[in-house]
Order: C-alpha cells, then sequence, then structure tokens
C-alpha cells in the first residue's frame, strides 16, 4: 500500500527513500516541500482551522490543539472551488496532465458500456416483467422469479472472475478475451473487423453489467405491474369486455411504467461514473478504474473530479426523475399546499 | 390461539411470514449461518477437541477461549508445537483440522480434495473450507455492525425530521440529499485506502456512516404518517417530553419498514466488505474473509476452487439475507403479495 502523502509518494520516499543515505534525506526533504507548494499542499485544507496541526517532535492532545483560525482565500478548499468554478479540475499529480484530457479519453468508454447493457437490460426486463405479472401463479412465473431473484444477489464481481477463469483462457474454454477492450493487432484490422474484435471484448463485461441491472429492473416491473393490475380501473376496463391485451398494454403499462422512466434517470451517474469492480476486473480504461488509479495513487485531483462529476450526476438525475414523474403522472404536483 | 382473542400487530406479520416457505428458508439459513460463525473454533480448528495426553484429558480448543482472556496459560507441553505431531493417548480432531491461518508451504494451491484440503488451498498452502468457516463471522460481524451504525444513525433522524417537522426537518433532508449524491463505494474505498491500518473496525464504520439514508427516509415518512394520530396527540397533551413521545410511543409503531431495509442492508454490507477485500483494501492481510481468498484467485486463474467456493458463500448469505428482507416486506404489507 502506498504512504499517505502524495508529495513523498512523488518524491520516491517510502519505499526506496528511506534506504538511500542521510545525506539524500536534506535533498528529499527539500523536494516534498516544493512539490507541496506547487500542489498547494502547504496550505490549510478547509476556510476554517478548527485543529492545529499535530507538531511531530512534541505530541501534544487534541484538546491543547483547539484553535479557531480563518483561513480565507489561502486554503485549498477555495482554491479548488474556484477552479471548478471555471471548469478547471487542474492536473494529475502523477504525469501532470490536465484531469480534463484524462475525463475526456475515459468517458466514452464507460459510456459505451453502460449504455449496451442498460439497453439489453431494459429490453428484457420490461417484457419479463410484464408477463411475470400478468401470468401470476403460473409454474413459469414462478421458475422466472426465482430466477431473477437469484440473479439479484450473485455478487457480480464473482460472475465476473468465475468467468474469466472458465472461459477466459485459464485451464478450461478459451473463448472470450479477459481483458482490454481490443486485441494487439487491432490497428491493422479492417474496420469490420475491428467492430468484431471489440464486440469480441465487450461480451464478459457487458453480460455482467447487465444481468444485475436486468434483474432489479424486472423485479421493479413485476412489483408495478402488479400493482397497477389490482387497481380498479383495471378491473372496470375487464368488466367492460376488453381484450385482455387492450388492458394490459393500453391501461395497465403507461402507468407501471413511471417507476421503470424514473429508475433510468437514476442510472445517470452510473451511465458515466462505471463500475469500479467491473472495469478493474476486465482492466477496461474506464472512468471506474480512472477513479480506482487515482486513489491507490493519492491523485487528488482526478479523485476529486470523479467525486464531482458523480454528485453533479446525481442531483441532475433526481431533478430530470422529478421532472419526467411530474409530466407523465399529472396527479404529482410541486405546488405548496395541495395535500 | 384463541379467536376471541385479538391479534397483535407482530403477531399477524409473523403469522404471515411464516406462511412464506422461501422467507421461512431464509430464517433458518440466518440461524444456520450464525451456529458456523459462533462455533467456528470447534469446526474448523488445528487443535484437538478433546485429547488424553500424558494420563490427562485436555480440550486444547477450549482451553484457547481461557488463555485468551487471561485466565490460564497453555502447560509447557503444549507451548509452540504443532498439535498434529503430539503422541496422543486417545484424540478427537475437530471435522477441518486446520485454522485460515495455517501455513503448509508443501501444498499450495492444491485443488480440492487432495493432501487433506477439502476445498484446496490458496498461494501460501491455507485451508480454503477453514478460511470460509472463520470467515462467516468477519461476514455476519460486518452485516450486523454496520447496519447497528446505519440503523441508530438512521432512525435518530429520521424520527426527529418527521416528528420535529419545521427547519429540524429541512436541515436532515438536506443531510440525506448531500449523503445521495456521494458515490457510496468509491467514498468507501478512498476512506479505507487512505487510512490502510483502520482494519475490519473501520470498515465497519464507514458502511455504517454512509447507510443510513434509506432508514432515516423510511422512519421519517412511518412518522409523518403517525404524527397526528390520537395517541401521539394524546402523550403530547399528557406533556410527555419528546424524547419519550418518539422513543417510546411512536417508533414501536413505525420501526417495521426500518427492519426490511436493514435485512436488506446487510445483505449490501457484506457484499460491499467482500467486493472491498477482493480489490485488496479489505481486512489485513493476515486475516481471512471471503473477499479475500477470491482476490486471490484474481493473480491465479488456473486456482478456481479459490473463487467458486467464496463466492458461493458470499452469494448464499447476500440471498440469505435478502430472502428475509423480502418475506418482512410481503409480511408487513400482504397487498403486494
Amino acid at each position: 500500500m502506498a504512504p499517505g502523502d502524495p508529495a513523498e509518494l512523488k518524491a520516491g520516499v517510502g519505499q526506496s527513500g528511506e534506504m538511500s543515505a542521510n545525506s539524500g534525506k536534506d535533498l528529499n526533504e527539500q523536494i516534498i516541500k516544493l512539490i507541496r507548494k506547487q500542489w498547494n499542499l502547504d496550505k490549510p485544507i478547509f476556510y476554517f482551522t478548527f485543529f492545529e496541526d499535530q507538531d511531530p517532535e512534541n505530541p501534544s492532545s487534541s484538546f491543547s490543539r483547539l484553535t479557531f483560525r480563518w483561513n480565507g482565500t489561502k486554503s485549498q478548499y477555495h482554491i479548488w472551488t474556484s477552479n471548478i468554478l471555471k471548469l478547471d479540475f487542474g492536473n494529475s499529480f502523477r504525469d501532470n496532465q490536465p484531469v480534463i484530457d484524462k475525463l475526456k479519453e475515459r468517458v466514452p468508454v464507460t459510456l459505451m458500456l453502460s449504455t449496451i447493457s442498460i439497453f439489453f437490460a431494459y429490453l428484457i426486463a420490461i417484457p419479463l416483467g410484464i408477463y411475470s405479472a400478468v401470468k401470476s401463479n403460473t409454474i413459469f412465473e414462478r421458475i422466472s422469479t426465482f430466477i431473477v431473484f437469484m440473479l439479484y444477489s450473485l455478487p457480480s464481481f464473482w460472475i465476473g472472475i468465475m468467468l474469466i477463469i472458465f472461459l477466459g483462457g485459464g485451464d478450461f474454454f478459451d473463448i472470450f478475451p479477459y481483458a482490454g477492450l481490443h486485441s494487439n493487432t487491432y490497428n491493422s484490422m479492417t474496420s469490420f473487423e475491428q467492430f468484431k474484435d471489440l464486440l469480441w471484448h465487450l461480451a464478459l463485461p457487458v453480460f455482467v453489467m447487465t444481468y444485475g441491472s436486468f434483474a432489479y429492473l424486472s423485479r421493479q416491473m413485476r412489483t408495478g405491474m402488479l400493482e397497477i393490475i389490482r387497481q380498479d380501473y383495471i378491473r372496470t376496463a375487464m368488466a367492460k369486455g376488453l381484450s385482455n391485451n387492450t388492458v394490459i398494454f393500453k391501461h395497465a403499462l403507461r402507468n407501471s411504467l413511471i417507476p421503470i422512466i424514473t429508475i433510468l434517470a437514476g442510472l445517470l451517474p452510473y451511465l458515466i461514473g462505471g463500475s469500479v469492480i467491473i472495469e478493474t476486473i476486465f482492466s477496461i480504461p474506464g472512468m471506474g478504474s480512472l477513479g480506482f488509479e487515482a486513489i491507490t495513487g493519492r491523485d487528488y485531483p482526478i479523485v476529486m473530479a470523479v467525486f464531482t462529476i458523480s454528485a453533479v450526476l446525481t442531483l441532475t438525475g433526481i431533478l430530470i426523475s422529478d421532472i419526467v414523474y411530474s409530466m407523465v403522472d399529472p396527479r404529482i404536483t410541486f405546488d405548496k399546499g395541495v395535500k | 390461539m384463541t379467536p376471541n382473542k385479538s391479534r397483535s400487530y407482530f403477531q399477524i406479520v409473523k403469522l404471515q411470514y411464516k406462511k412464506n416457505k422461501l422467507a421461512m428458508a431464509g430464517f433458518f439459513m440466518v440461524i444456520f449461518l450464525f451456529t458456523i460463525a459462533i462455533f467456528a473454533d470447534f469446526i474448523a480448528n488445528d487443535k484437538p477437541l478433546l485429547c488424553k495426553y500424558k494420563d490427562h484429558y485436555y480440550s486444547p480448543v477450549v482451553k484457547e477461549y481461557f488463555v485468551e482472556m487471561g485466565i490460564t496459560k497453555w502447560q509447557k507441553d503444549f507451548l509452540n508445537i504443532e498439535w498434529k505431531d503430539l503422541e496422543y493417548e486417545m484424540v478427537i480432531f475437530p471435522p477441518i483440522p486446520y485454522l485460515p491461518t495455517n501455513l503448509d508451504f508443501y501444498s499450495r494451491f492444491t485443488g480440492p480434495g487432495k493432501n487433506g484440503h477439502l476445498l484446496g488451498t490458496d498461494q501460501l498452502g491455507r485451508d480454503v473450507l477453514s478460511g470460509m468457516i472463520h470467515g462467516t463471522r468477519i461476514a455476519l460481524l460486518v452485516g450486523f455492525v454496520s447496519m447497528s451504525i446505519a440503523i441508530t444513525i438512521g432512525v435518530i433522524l429520521g424520527s426527529l425530521a418527521g416528528f420535529m417537522g419545521g427547519i429540524t426537518d429541512i436541515i436532515i433532508q438536506r443531510m440525506i440529499e448531500v449523503m445521495i449524491t456521494i458515490p457510496t463505494f468509491f467514498l468507501i474505498i478512498t476512506v479505507v485506502a487512505f487510512y490502510p491500518h483502520g482494519g475490519i473496525w473501520m470498515i465497519m464504520v464507514v458502511i455504517g456512516m454512509t447507510g443510513w439514508t434509506a432508514i432515516a427516509r423510511f422512519t421519517r415518512a412511518e412518522f409523518l404518517k403517525t404524527r397526528n394520530q390520537d395517541y401521539v396527540t394524546a402523550a403530547v397533551a399528557l406533556g410527555y417530553s419528546n424524547i419519550r413521545t418518539i422513543f417510546k410511543h411512536v417508533l414501536p409503531n413505525a420501526i417495521a419498514p426500518v427492519m426490511v431495509s436493514a435485512a436488506f442492508g446487510i445483505a449490501s454490507a457484506i457484499l460491499i466488505e467482500s467486493s472491498l477485500s477482493f480489490l485488496g483494501f479489505g481486512v489485513s492481510a493476515t486475516t481471512v474473509s471471503w473477499g479475500s481468498i477470491l482476490s486471490v484467485a484474481r493473480g491465479a486463474t488456473y486456482a478456481w476452487w479459490l473463487a467458486l467456493f467464496p463466492g458461493f458463500a458470499i452469494f448464499i448469505s447476500v440471498t440469505t439475507y435478502n430472502l428475509v428482507g423480502e418475506g418482512l416486506r410481503d409480511a408487513l404489507d400482504p397487498r403486494l403479495k
């Protein structure tokens, strides 16, 4: 595990630094100081300081270090916030490249992966959910509900690693590649071959990403549909003598889709944020693995960027789902006093 | 039950729950997992359960508890020895004669069934089955401790928000929204990676401190429902303090949905801990948990037994708690059946 301070990490102290001779120690400390200054790590973290830093030479209790100081514009948080307002995420500690460039590189990968998997999840989940709600208590329904429930509880990282072991060319079958998005010979392929190669690499990660959300969605669809089917207006429609299909697809389906649509808005952060575990297992260069590498490498600007993007997307998702809700369901308003 | 005696709410819930076969299966699985966790030392241990050595009977497994508590000490004969190699007059070993920490360099990466290791060994020759049995403890501990923390925070904040209303409600709702915007799993990885010496307790605290939002929202909603009921007004009118009204009168009626989300929460806490250990952040290197066995399989893909068995254990326990959660939800709200 890497040591805590990114400046020490950058200066190479920790693993090799401690072994170097004493004469190098002073130099090392100077370098660390310079790096800290360059990255603003020597400044106080927040607008206020409540505790003085622990002096390593004469440690004192936290009570005696209690203080109150106003750091104002010199705090790291202020500098970071004012940069974010200019949409400047700073430079990566590791290679000094702008964070925004790295994001531009990684977002499309994750976006492709999650769009495909969400598309498939919805494609299978909605019909299955409707079917199992309508044909309640048949043998097929019971089996499919049970299987969906099992899928829902299957840890994705387990399935991922099992697929790699059994299908990714270990001692068993060598059907799918176990890492990355392209073969080594990708650049010398025709574009059709490139497309095929990409699909071949995407198969396992997309499958692992899909089955979990598929299970979740089809369970939601089923509960939503079950609730609607028991409503009075459905009974009225049945009593009018409308055909089963008309009742289900014209009367029930629309209302039962509402929660499913709002879930889609909730998936927004996941669309771009990606999955840390799946991207790490399959070595896919997406947002999830970017964040993961940043954490292990103490690359603060990237960690902050990933958190910020995820927070903004979550809030946007909540906003969208609220708006969509009030659009598709006129009973819901945001006016006060109507209750 | 006599028909003229009215049933209490929880009796009805219990009856509904018992009707659900899958939920009952989940309930028995919880008991089974707890049994394994409690008796892990008696099921998988390198010390004999009972032995006769130099004309005296000993039970080293039981004795170890007392030694750890500092009540007794090991005899000289038993210090720094290999328990297998002693010459007993009579001996009963546990069914799995290994501790998860016992190294065996002669059988590294042994497949299942070979060299006396039923489910194989890892890169240091540690027995997988023993690791799984002792890992049950960690999984249950993580599940229950982190959910207790989450329930405490969630119930207190949720009931305050629902009961007090006004500015308190607004502040707590904003707190919940701030928590929701943070990508939980990412935050947990960050905290655990930046403070690597925190160990398993740190993980539990972090999971608990990030997992309370759903519970707080459910509790708040229940409080909003019950706040204007007559018995609450009566309690307020009688001059009871807010705390007494909240915790003695309203909370018992509002706790049901909390139980449901706690059951699901235990499942997700177990999942989070094992994924953390899988990524290499979880338990320390000397502790063995389900996720840490699985993480070895990442580097050694030919050792399929390292992935299959602990993963199955995670799957089973997650399913178990999901089943219990489902059963509770259906029992509390029979309309959904």
